[in-house]
């Protein structure tokens, strides 16, 4: 028993572990779905990212493909920028450059 | 009163329109001297007006699908806006108008600069897009020419 084979050990038990972390009644798992990443506001992190009514492609980002605006936990935004995010959007609904809201045709 | 020193502090406003995209330019030229005139004639400034061109409309709006859009921000006495929003109201190529108030502390100087700011970040950014798009494209080539040789290497075989 040398320490390579201790070291080949821990490897296996980490394999070992990495494995139950799949299995679906896993204690290993903190979170159902898999990890989770923190999200961060894109506002607040990147300061050349201004929020803007007039910037058609900025809007577009945080609007789905039938108009709607992004929930804050899927863009991850916080409050007081989700809060001008909706009226920046609505600016823009208003001087059609986001869509209404379309549904089915 | 009517002192329009740069650097003057006033009310501000920022209005957009649309105008149908058939309009000439001339016509085009009569209605921003129209505005331009308003707000002279309100004692104010205006600081800035930007031409947006022709773009398509998110939706039809009096059955146009597409609009030229024009950008003014300007300060005055109040009822500036409400004499500029009556013209616009009444002429019938503008289509569709839109005038945001802007802080009350409104320094003409500083936000012509922060306009240029915006522009220029908007410029880098869709270079950086557009460089990561060829590059994307230039990776796409490249695994195409791959996939071709290696499809000659088995007709070669055979």
């Amino acid at each position: 028993m040398s320490i390579t084979n201790l070291k080949s050990d821990s490897k296996e038990r980490g394999q070992r572990n990495e494995e139950r972390g799949m299995d679906k009644d896993g204690d290993e798992r903190g979170r159902r779905g898999g990890f989770h990443r923190k999200k961060v506001c894109r506002f607040c992190s990147d300061q050349d990212f201004i929020m803007d009514y007039k910037d058609q492609r900025m809007m577009q980002s945080f609007v789905t493909e039938h108009g709607k605006i992004v929930p804050r936990r899927i863009s991850g935004n916080c409050a007081y920028h989700q809060r001008q995010l909706t009226t920046a959007v609505k600016r823009a609904r208003n001087l059609a450059m986001v869509g209404y809201v379309t549904m089915g045709g | 009163m009517a002192t329009n020193t740069t650097g003057s502090i006033r009310p501000g406003y920022e209005t957009t329109i649309i105008t149908r995209s058939e309009l000439s330019d001339e016509a085009l030229k009569a209605v921003h001297e129209r505005v331009l005139a308003t707000v002279i004639e309100y004692g104010g400034e205006m600081v800035l007006t930007e031409d947006w061109g022709r773009r398509k409309l998110a939706y039809p709006i009096q059955k146009e699908s597409r609009g030229h859009y024009s950008y003014f921000v300007y300060s005055g006495k109040p009822g500036v806006v409400h004499e500029i929003e009556r013209h616009l109201r009444i002429h019938e190529h503008v289509i569709r108008f839109l005038t945001v108030n802007l802080e009350q502390e409104f320094n003409a100087d500083a936000f012509r600069k922060q306009r240029a700011e915006i522009h220029a970040a908007a410029k880098r950014r869709e270079e950086e897009r557009e460089a990561r798009r060829e590059e994307r494209m230039s990776e796409r080539r490249y695994d195409r020419i791959e996939e071709t040789a290696e499809v000659a290497d088995i007709v070669e075989e055979e």
